[in-house]
């Protein structure tokens, strides 16, 4: 378990952008796998069940909120406009002389500052390394809004980022 | 310091480029140092509660009350299949007592030996569906304690 914990937390905590519920998360995942401990124990693929699982999981922690889903959802425009107009800083400069561990800290805090739809494709594509044809299929939504979600998530982040880095 | 993302397609790529790195670069998040201790808190609860085990590891005392609860089931559905309580009971179950009673009429005409075999079978599948249901809801009134005791 102490070799996969901190995987099925990152996992879920990002997916979610929330700790606790992270947390919460991370324990059925566990719980889960104490319950198939025989199959696990003689895969050699028991990380890659873990974080399916851990995946799965949050998904279907978001999909019980899916009120507040389906309000994020509305506020956008549909899936077929080209997306807005953003001014996003160069992100070669972003963060530029800042050392790694403040890099990578401010990257977690503005992850979970943005809103459910747009961090959970992201997280996906970027961390879990999905494509996007699977990132639709998992959150049954059309190819075309995943890249939407996505683009504009990474903008977001990257604006995200400079506020976090002038207020820092 | 800013580009309009519509003015080309380079400044997307960019920024897909440098959330690459970025994430490739990101070290995993440190579990909460009580993460361990809760699930395996978690999982010796799960061990007490005895009903969202497999019934074969049920305690035996439950396991005996589960097969009187069936033989029971059985002795009313097929061993008075014309009393007022199979009767009242045809309400609830209208087509499977009716299919019993069809089963026992045909049973009536067996020897005795088979239509001992025919109503140990009956009372096995009974004895099954309550099983079933009974696993359900204790699996149920489980997952709420959990919840409660997690919360």
């Amino acid at each position: 378990m102490q070799a996969y914990q901190d995987m099925v937390f990152s996992t879920a905590a990002r997916l979610l952008g929330n700790e606790a519920q992270a947390e919460d998360t991370a324990q059925e995942v566990f719980l889960k796998a104490y319950q198939n401990f025989a199959q696990l124990q003689a895969s050699s693929a028991a990380g890659g069940w873990l974080k399916t699982v851990t995946t799965n999981l949050a998904l279907n922690h978001l999909n019980r909120h899916r009120r507040r889903w389906r309000l994020f959802s509305e506020l956008r425009v549909s899936e077929n406009d080209a997306p807005a107009e953003f001014d996003v800083p160069v992100p070669d400069l972003l963060l530029a002389g800042i050392a790694d561990a403040q890099q990578q800290q401010l990257l977690e805090q503005a992850l979970q500052a943005l809103p459910d739809h747009q961090r959970v494709p992201l997280v996906l594509y970027h961390f879990s390394e999905m494509p996007y044809a699977d990132i639709a299929q998992q959150l049954n939504i059309s190819l075309s809004k995943v890249k939407v979600d996505i683009l504009r998530g990474r903008q977001k982040l990257a604006i995200a980022l400079s506020t976090l880095r002038g207020e820092s | 310091m800013t580009h309009n993302i519509e003015q080309s397609e380079s400044p997307e790529r960019a920024l897909e480029q440098w959330l690459n790195t970025l994430s490739v670069n990101q070290p995993l998040l440190r579990a909460p140092a009580g993460l361990q201790e809760r699930v395996l808190a978690a999982v010796a609860l799960r061990q007490r509660q005895w009903w969202r085990q497999r019934i074969t590891d049920w305690p035996r005392w439950a396991q005996a009350l589960l097969w009187l609860a069936g033989v029971a089931s059985a002795c009313v559905l097929l061993g008075l299949p014309n009393s007022s309580v199979t009767s009242d009971v045809g309400h609830w179950f209208e087509l499977p007592a009716a299919l019993l009673r069809v089963c026992v009429s045909l049973g009536s005409a067996l020897a005795s030996s088979g239509w001992l075999l025919l109503q140990t079978v009956l009372s096995a599948v009974w004895l099954l569906v309550l099983a079933g249901l009974l696993a359900t809801a204790m699996s149920w009134l489980g997952l709420r304690q959990l919840a409660r005791h997690a919360g």
